[in-house]
């Protein structure tokens, strides 16, 4: 298949299961316990005031009706407007929303050296020390729920040593940059455990390809280490790579909830939990489309770069040897 | 340990002291291993698989796997290698040698294109001009286009030749080759070995292989090694002519060899007399494969038959057509045209629309055992359970008949129970000929089946196709690049080229009177060990005096 035809087929899939999710997550949060005209009036309103505010925000129509209503306005762009209260969701995600994008940039870029780099220093040499130190290392590591690394590097960095803070104060009407260190932890965290899973498999991809023939003619050769990693291993391992590294996209968006709640980081996840608490129906669809879309675009990287990995040069011996002289 | 200077200017020479190399179990792998290299000459060595030649090889460049134990010295010049620090590996290996693998294109790193493939390799600064002399050193163009190819884009035949422009580029007096022509066609490996041969005057070279016929080719100086040990070295011819052990004896007795025609039986004559039904006809096959570049037609308009008891050989240079013709008989790739007859009835192109009594009739037996067997699954079970399926007897009794053929083909009971990885390569396709046996087939097909065999285990495998095929009268058709294996089995000889059969007839009349330039090609391309002795009279034999060659210009 040509590979714009793959791209657009790609496409559609995405959007399809787009749409499936949100259909799931409009469900979800519908057979959520409470509503929002309760939760505004309190326990001791009066059933006339609940429905009244229930017609008001359009909480009679049906779950159908409420589903295509809101598809039909995010689809344009229009996230609408608080259930709880009168504000736009869109100003109320869209510093969270910078936040866990400004973290997730900075965890991606720590993630892809840690896996890349330490990936290359195992993998070149499988079976050997510095192999066996790093492979058990990330294997316990990533055995480790999320939440305890936390913990162990807040008792280590924040308490033990008080090198930082061990909750993340971003200075008001600032953003994450104008105190870097508040993205140390959370960011030292994502990386430990994102990276120490890429670092397993970009080890299995550079042992694989340690082992093919040219990497061991040009060791034979006395080509220098670094250039037999950057010259002939790199870049047959480059494409499957990079599959990785784009398989931990979705983790950086939508597995921060925990990291942020941790560390009290202001992002995405942080919002998510509070707004759910508070059955803000609106906030909630709108940060689960947005992690899911993110997830989705990962996923929809990761396949692209797959499908060009398929089209990789083909093996010598598959084609027929010397013509007659 | 003093340092000599490395001269890498002179072809060297190579001493190997008492070397003894042993696995972190203890097991020998090398046992006490003294070898003298002199300046010029061509070192042969001789050995099965597992015998340790290439880690003796590789040694020689100071590349020993870190698990292992190493005893005893290495000297190339004068300079110790084993032991040497990193820095005087490295230069040993950037300009006092040039190596090269066995599957001589695996070598190329597909990212990379021709010019950089060879600019890495040479010590200087790599000029446009220097990259140009080392593809004309070995007949490759060097023109722009050409330089910016990448392996992929290369035939075959540029493949080998561009590894080989690589392993020179250095401009080393020392040649290490590890099996380089091993897997290849006779065409191809004569091409190679060819170029070799050119370019070996002035330097020093070392020649590992199973192959005793390739190593007739170049070699002054024969090694036979065994387990680990040098249990036989001298002069290349007196050797061969005089093999003082067993051993070597054996290996020239298994050595394919064009000259050595087995005594021809009457073709597809009955005991009675009578003319018998063919038990394998084929009649006007079509068939292509797709690859990259497009539709590669494999066969074009080829018919031919197997008799019972009797074996007929599919010969062709790689790429001819041969395993889509073996691979169209069985129904598992779907011919364009032309049918297929067993025992004189048609049957369907596909083997899934095959009865199931058809497609016991025909069995393949493939190059590699290895991926024919279920690595989790003890052989003798896989062996039983093909009895149970396709005799339909209880699997009590299938357990029974599958010993039998396990003892038929000429293994031992206590072999059984064991899974593929405890097998060797040799008990692996004797297991798989037992599997097809299980069938009962009329026809078994034989796809370069013993080509991936060490001589020695190839010539007892098809000592055994030639006894199946006399006693079962079983058909077989032959699939083979190396025609000293088809003078050694075959009744009738069909010739492939390019997907059309430019010649057949029985063996004696094919090998000693070809018709066509493609046969004539493969016979004269064929190594045959007894016509190269022939050829190499004493006085072929160079004298090395130490410094002649020395004064010689690097070859361009």
């Amino acid at each position: 298949m040509p590979i714009v035809l793959r791209l657009l087929s790609r496409l559609a899939i995405s959007l399809a299961l787009l749409l499936a999710v949100s259909i799931a997550v409009f469900a979800s949060v519908e057979i959520l316990p409470g509503d929002p005209a309760t939760t505004i009036l309190g326990r001791n309103a009066s059933p006339d005031r609940v429905d009244a505010l229930r017609e008001q925000l359009g909480l009679d129509n049906s779950p159908v009706v409420r589903y295509w209503d809101w598809l039909k306005s995010t689809a344009q762009g229009d996230l609408g407007l608080q259930a709880t209260g009168n504000r736009s969701v869109w100003s109320t995600i869209s510093t969270p929303l910078r936040n866990t994008a400004i973290l997730a940039v900075v965890a991606f870029a720590t993630t892809s050296i840690a896996a890349v780099g330490g990936g290359l220093i195992a993998g070149r040499r499988p079976g050997n020390r510095t192999d066996r130190v790093l492979s058990i290392g990330t294997l316990s590591i990533v055995a480790m729920p999320e939440f305890v690394i936390a913990g162990l590097l807040i008792s280590l960095f924040a308490f033990r040593l008080d090198w930082v803070s061990s909750v993340s104060l971003v200075p008001l009407g600032g953003t994450p940059l104008d105190a870097p260190s508040t993205l140390i932890l959370p960011v030292a965290t994502i990386t430990l455990v994102a990276g120490s899973y890429g670092l397993r498999l970009v080890r299995a991809l550079v042992a694989e390809a340690s082992a093919q023939p040219f990497v061991e003619a040009a060791r034979l050769a006395g080509v220098r280490e670094t250039a037999v990693l950057r010259r002939h291993l790199l870049p047959s391992v480059a494409a499957p790579t990079a599959q990785v590294l784009a398989f931990s996209v979705p983790y950086l968006i939508g597995g921060t909830v925990i990291v942020e709640q941790v560390f009290a980081y202001p992002g995405l996840g942080s919002l998510l939990v509070e707004q759910i608490a508070r059955r803000d129906v609106t906030v909630v669809e709108a940060i689960a489309m947005i992690m899911t879309t993110a997830v989705i675009a990962g996923f929809l990287i990761a396949d692209l770069l797959g499908a060009l990995t398929a089209r990789h040069i083909p093996r010598s011996d598959s084609r027929p040897s010397a013509a007659l002289p | 340990m003093t340092a000599q200077p490395l001269r890498f200017d002179a072809a060297p020479k190579v001493s190997i002291d008492s070397l003894t190399i042993a696995d972190p179990g203890g097991r020998l792998i090398l046992s006490d291993v003294s070898l003298e290299i002199a300046e010029g000459t061509t070192v042969g060595i001789v050995g099965e698989s597992g015998s340790g030649k290439s880690t003796l090889l590789r040694a020689i460049l100071g590349a020993v796997h870190r698990d292992l134990r190493v005893e005893g010295a290495i000297a190339v010049d004068g300079t110790p290698i084993l032991g040497a620090p990193r820095s005087v590996v490295a230069r040993l290996r950037r300009e006092g040698a040039a190596y090269l693998g066995q599957d001589p294109p695996a070598s190329l790193t597909p990212s990379m294109r021709v010019e950089q493939l060879i600019a890495e390799r040479i010590v200087e600064r790599a000029t446009f001009r220097a990259i140009t002399e080392a593809l004309h050193a070995v007949q490759l163009p060097a023109d722009r286009e050409f330089r910016r190819r990448r392996p992929y884009q290369l035939s075959g035949g540029q493949q080998q030749r561009l590894a080989l422009a690589r392993a020179l580029a250095n401009r080393s007096r020392l040649l290490l080759l590890d099996e380089p022509t091993t897997s290849l066609d006779v065409v191809t490996q004569a091409m190679v070995l060819d170029e070799i041969a050119r370019q070996q005057s002035g330097r020093t070279t070392v020649i590992v292989s199973h192959d005793l016929a390739v190593v007739a080719q170049l070699a002054d100086w024969l090694v036979v090694l065994r387990d680990g040990e040098i249990i036989e070295q001298g002069p290349f011819i007196d050797v061969v002519r005089q093999p003082a052990s067993d051993y070597l004896a054996e290996i020239i007795d298994a050595c394919p060899d064009l000259a050595k025609k087995h005594d021809q039986r009457p073709a597809h004559s009955a005991p009675g007399g009578h003319h018998l039904a063919s038990a394998l006809k084929v009649d006007g096959l079509r068939a292509a494969y797709e690859t990259r570049s497009g539709s590669v037609v494999a066969a074009a308009d080829v018919s031919f038959d197997v008799h019972p008891g009797e074996c007929v050989a599919l010969v062709g240079a790689s790429g001819s057509g041969k395993s889509t013709i073996a691979r169209s008989v069985i129904g598992v790739h779907a011919p364009e045209a032309g049918t297929v007859r067993l025992a004189d009835k048609v049957v369907a192109p596909r083997a899934a629309d095959r009865t199931h009594g058809e497609r016991r009739r025909v069995q393949l037996i493939a190059q590699d055992p290895w991926a024919a067997l279920n690595p989790r699954r003890r052989v003798g079970a896989a062996l039983a359970r093909s009895v149970e399926r396709f005799r339909g007897v209880p699997r009590s009794q299938a357990g029974k008949i599958g010993l039998d053929l396990f003892e038929r083909v000429g293994l031992h009971p206590d072999l059984f129970n064991r899974r593929p990885d405890r097998l060797s390569g040799g008990e692996r396709q004797r297991v798989a000929i037992a599997i097809a046996l299980a069938a009962e087939p009329d026809v078994l097909i034989c796809d370069e089946s013993t080509s991936a065999l060490d001589v020695s285990i190839q010539a007892g495998v098809l000592d055994l196709l030639a006894e199946l095929q006399r006693e079962l009268s079983l058909g077989v058709l032959f699939i083979t690049h190396d025609l000293g294996v088809v003078a050694r089995i075959a009744d009738r000889v069909l010739v492939l080229d390019d997907g059309k059969l430019c010649e057949h007839g029985t063996l004696s009349e094919v090998f000693d009177h070809p018709h066509h330039e493609m046969t004539r090609h493969l016979l004269s391309t064929s190594p045959s060990l007894s016509a190269t002795l022939e050829e190499r009279s004493p006085s072929h034999i160079h004298q090395h005096a130490g410094g002649k060659t020395l004064e010689q210009p690097p070859p361009l």
